[in-house]
């Protein structure tokens, strides 16, 4: 832990310059400093719902006209939304009640023109490019992380979507491969606000299990091309062990590193044994622990409880095997939690 | 030239969200972005973080492959060999917690999984004999079962176990009994619990105050507040909701003022506590978010009410609609105001961080 002081000597940056950056940002209403991360998330659910009842107002007034093609119109409209709502934000002397009301209003616009092309043409991929585009803007225009947030989530959920019924082989490698740039994002964020997508990133493949891992285990889906599930769990082995190593960099002492090799070992064996999901969350909790960062512990965690209980109702194999999965991780983490602590009896610090 | 300085900047200890304010504004390279990290965390926090999640980890798989285990009803395996399993599995854990000490993280994860095996043995002894007792016997004996050893760990998770478990067993008994009887409702139903989990966090509250430092964790506290107010959120809503169509399909057909004086009781009583007694930010924002979202239902109940939101008459619905996202995004401005105000209140007393 340190102070401003100490980080910008540490660093060579202008300890000044610095300071009034950190100063404007506490006291600006709504940013990252003078809200917390749980405030965020209140307010999120708050713009979602003002979105719900902006789209109910697209939607009554497109029945109301009733135009021949009701979906390319739901289209338009979705995209006039989405620039009212960024203009709305871009109005720096509005306030936060204008901030909230664009911010609602242009998530209602992505949502609309999103879903009026899937109604239009009947497929996934339009919608999820009519997505990446309105994402692509909202990023250009505004640093309003709620809209960022739920716009890369709409269209993380038509991108899993799209994997699915353009039946794309290894989707599921290709789903973790979201998740990889979510991580990068969060190990060498550019200078443009790109947290809420990398949270989101980070949840294409939980999405993807919950949406098409119900749909399989209920039969409204079968699977008839290659999952590519042995490359999404090599690719979140890689991910494990590029965040262990990075720890092992910024770490000095010969008793934390030869944990962080007990850890590792044990890790790699737990995420071939588990479903990819599994090794997913434990990517997120060490992406957690090296960020330091108790959002994204809490993400990991409840990702971890939800992938067993999605690997109860997995249909590819039976519970006796699964039991034993879950038997043998279990039993190599407790093993690696008392090889660890073992060591660790002279004191925990590294 | 000299600039204005915050004393609080700096002297405040740095966080993860302050280094990505100075990346933002290109003070902070990309490359030298983890450095920055690294300066800031708290690594004694971290270390004992993981290896607390290591071992939760590990156990809840192993838990999990246990029950997922009996849960599979084996055929090869007698129904005495299963029973002399769990039996063996529960006494080595009790004895293994003892040895291992309970004011220990080893010990109290072990008397943990002795008692989720007692609810698995519970559970095989119904598949074997085929009892035909009713769900709530099987919590509820589960919960009388292990209510020693929840007193003895003095494990904030144990206690929310057992916790979960009472409740589980509470309301089953109320759905198989009491509501088809008409002794109660599923509204009072939900209240009830919502008051108990009010209760329990009040005696956690008072619990830390007389010196029970194993209940100290913020999430003990979180927790309960949000089962506090998530359980009264649904009954709560469902009245103002009342015109809507469908709304029983989603949220039941009992609707009853009940639901909604409970809500806005439990939210009043934690916004004084948590604001006056013991400031705490994150309490205050579960309680604002819920009560933001309530807000919003009683607003279109309102608009019903006076203008109506008839979707073939366009003087009614549009108006109706322009009106409520309006004062949706009012709500959501007025919210998040407010807890900037309590935080900013928090923050000078100096209780939160």
């Amino acid at each position: 832990m340190t102070d401003c002081r100490q980080l910008c000597t540490e660093l060579g940056i202008d300890e000044n310059l610095a300071r009034d950056f950190l100063l404007r940002e506490h006291k600006e209403p709504g940013s990252a400093l003078a809200t917390n991360w749980y405030v965020r998330l209140v307010v999120g659910f708050g713009a979602w719902v003002t979105a719900i009842a902006v789209i109910s107002l697209g939607v009554a007034i497109i029945s109301l006209i009733e135009p021949r093609h009701p979906m390319v119109v739901m289209i338009v409209l979705g995209f006039v939304y989405l620039a009212t709502g960024l203009s709305l934000l871009r109005i720096t002397s509005g306030g936060i009640f204008t901030a909230q009301l664009g911010a609602a209003i242009a998530a209602a616009g992505v949502a609309l023109s999103m879903f009026g092309s899937f109604a239009e043409w009947s497929r996934s991929w339009p919608a999820f490019m009519l997505g990446l585009a309105a994402t692509a803007i909202i990023i250009m225009t505004t640093p309003n992380r709620t809209l960022q947030f739920l716009a890369a989530l709409l269209t993380a959920v038509f991108f899993t979507s799209t994997l699915v019924d353009s039946e794309i082989p290894y989707f599921l490698a290709v789903a973790a491969l979201a998740g990889a740039l979510g991580v990068l994002l969060f190990l060498r964020p550019p200078e443009r606000d790109l947290h809420a997508l990398g949270i989101v990133l980070l949840l294409v493949f939980p999405i993807f299990d919950l949406l098409y891992g119900t749909a399989a285990s209920i039969g409204l889906y079968e699977q008839t091309i290659e999952a590519g599930s042995w490359l999404a769990k090599s690719l979140g082995i890689a991910l494990f062990l590029s965040l262990a190593a990075i720890h092992w960099k910024r770490t000095n002492t010969g008793k934390v590193r030869t944990r962080l090799i007990v850890f590792a070992a044990v890790a790699i064996i737990v995420s071939m044994l588990l479903p990819p999901g599994g090794a997913a969350a434990l990517t997120v909790m060490m992406l957690a622990f090296v960020l330091g960062s108790r959002p994204l512990a809490l993400l990991g965690t409840l990702l971890q409880a939800s992938y067993i209980w999605r690997f109860y109702y997995d249909m590819d194999v039976s519970l006796l095997v699964k039991s034993e999965v879950l038997m043998a991780a279990g039993a190599a983490l407790v093993l690696a939690w008392w090889l660890m602590t073992r060591r660790s009896r002279g004191g925990l610090r590294s | 030239m000299t600039r204005p300085v915050d004393k609080e900047i700096q002297t405040k200890t740095l966080h993860a969200e302050e280094v990505d304010v100075l990346r933002r504004h290109g003070l902070i390279p990309a490359g030298q972005y983890l450095d920055a990290v690294y300066l800031c965390r708290d690594t004694e926090y971290w270390t004992r973080w993981a290896l607390r999640a290591l071992l939760a980890l590990g156990v809840v798989h192993l838990l999990a492959g246990v029950i997922f285990f009996f849960a599979y009803n084996w055929d090869n395996l007698k129904p005495v060999t299963k029973l002399a399993i769990l039996q063996g599995g529960i006494f080595v854990s009790v004895v293994a917690a003892i040895i291992a000490k309970l004011d220990r993280a080893a010990g109290q994860a072990l008397l943990i999984g002795a008692s989720v095996l007692t609810g698995t043995l519970l559970a095989v002894i119904g598949q074997i004999y085929q009892t035909g007792a009713d769900n709530y016997e099987l919590f509820a004996m589960w919960a009388l079962l292990i209510a020693p050893w929840v007193i003895a760990s003095r494990s904030a998770a144990h206690w929310f176990l057992w916790l979960i478990i009472s409740c589980l067993a509470f309301s089953l008994y109320a759905f198989q009994t009491l509501i088809p009887a008409g002794t109660l409702s599923a509204v009072e139903l939900a209240c009830l619990i919502a008051l108990v989990t009010a209760a329990v966090l009040a005696m956690r509250e008072l619990a830390v105050r007389s010196g029970a430092s194993w209940l100290e964790a913020d999430w003990t506290r979180y927790v309960l507040a949000l089962g506090a107010v998530a359980i009264v959120f649904v009954p709560a809503i469902r009245y103002p909701l009342d015109f809507m169509p469908f709304i029983e399909y989603i949220m039941g057909t009992d609707a009853q003022v009940l639901g909604v004086l409970t809500f806005i009781a439990i939210v009043a009583a934690l916004s004084v506590v948590y604001i006056r007694v013991l400031p705490d930010s994150g309490v205050i924002a579960i309680s604002a978010g819920f009560f933001a979202i309530f807000l919003m239902t009683v607003g279109a109940r309102l608009l019903n009410e006076t203008i109506g939101f008839d979707w073939d008459v366009a003087s009614r619905i549009l108006p109706s609609l322009v009106l409520l996202v309006l004062w949706c995004a009012a709500v959501t401005a007025g919210t998040l105001k407010s807890l900037a105000s309590v935080r900013r209140h928090i923050s000078s007393g100096g209780s939160d961080d």
